[in-house]
């Protein structure tokens, strides 16, 4: 049995203090989605998409960033949101009730559209 | 160790600064765990978030009868336990290990490691165990908890704890005979 290779990775694993380095940034997301009863959750690669606490979809929020940048006539709309573009054209045939719900609920709580998404719109801008 | 009564009594009362005090005394603490768990940086982020949107909700509901570290430890592992069952059904860690392929490996123990190099690190021996092995495993033998602390944290008996532990080292150890060693 390879013990050292066991014991050299458990002291690896052990050692290792990962951290996020934004504590502020992480502390204000933290407390402005207890506020506002969202949870804003980052994706590297898709920007951002925001889910509701009290546990509706979370892909309202994307249709609404789907609208958002088709207004803006953005082409990579539906990379956003992580889904297919058939998945996300479904979704919104599905949901356009609800979904106007959840554009009112954003805007009673004056919820905006988060910078990162801003510069993600920006970069995809034509 | 620094006492949470009086902040505790504060949150429970709706303020909203004693919160954020909690909040910056133990993100660091929580996504540490998350991200040795769930090995991968972006999900860690949300169950950090996850994590204190139900402890604000249920913060009445705290009775002191374990530490504020203890219960938040809790939320976190349970909120770990459902994501590993979830992924595991996707099998979304399979496809974070295959692509993390080319992440170099710096075999300096003194160096720190990036949260991507762990993640691939800890992935390459945990891949497909059990959640509940994983969990123990984690707590255990990667963050040194006693025990005790484990069986409140994770609601298992202390025998069930022994159980998991023992099949988790088993499953790590069986991997290094099978795979390429460090």
């Amino acid at each position: 049995m390879n013990n050292s290779g066991y014991d050299k990775w458990l002291s690896k694993v052990k050692m290792a203090k990962p951290e996020f380095k934004d504590e502020k940034a992480m502390t204000d997301t933290i407390m402005k989605s207890i506020e506002n009863k969202v949870q804003y959750c980052h994706r590297k690669e898709y920007g951002f998409y925001v889910k509701l606490v009290s546990g509706i979809a979370a892909c309202l929020v994307s249709l609404m960033m789907i609208t958002e940048m088709n207004r803006q006539n953005i082409k990579d709309d539906y990379a956003i949101t992580g889904q297919s573009e058939k998945t996300s054209i479904k979704l919104k045939c599905k949901n356009d009730n609800i979904f106007e719900m959840y554009r009112c609920f954003l805007n009673e709580n004056n919820i905006g559209i988060p910078d990162n998404i801003v510069k993600f719109k920006e970069k995809y801008k034509k | 160790m620094k006492d949470y009564n009086s902040t505790i009594e504060r949150c429970k009362k709706g303020d909203k600064d004693a919160f954020r005090t909690i909040v910056m005394d133990f993100q660091q603490m929580i996504f540490r765990l998350a991200i040795k768990i769930i090995c991968d940086e972006a999900e860690a982020e949300d169950i950090v978030q996850e994590t204190f949107i139900n402890a604000r909700l249920s913060i009445k509901s705290f009775n002191n009868k374990s530490s504020l570290k203890t219960w938040l430890y809790r939320i976190t592992c349970n909120k770990c336990y459902d994501r590993l069952r979830q992924m595991k059904n996707k099998e979304t860690m399979t496809d974070s290990i295959e692509n993390m392929e080319n992440i170099q490996y710096d075999n300096d123990m003194e160096n720190d490691i990036s949260n991507k190099e762990l993640c691939r690190l800890i992935s390459l021996y945990t891949k497909d165990m059990p959640p509940m092995q994983k969990l123990v495993f984690t707590l255990k033998d990667m963050e040194d908890l006693p025990s005790d602390e484990i069986c409140k944290i994770t609601g298992i008996t202390s025998l069930q704890l022994k159980s998991n532990l023992y099949f988790a080292r088993k499953f790590i150890r069986n991997k290094f005979q099978k795979e390429k060693p460090l």
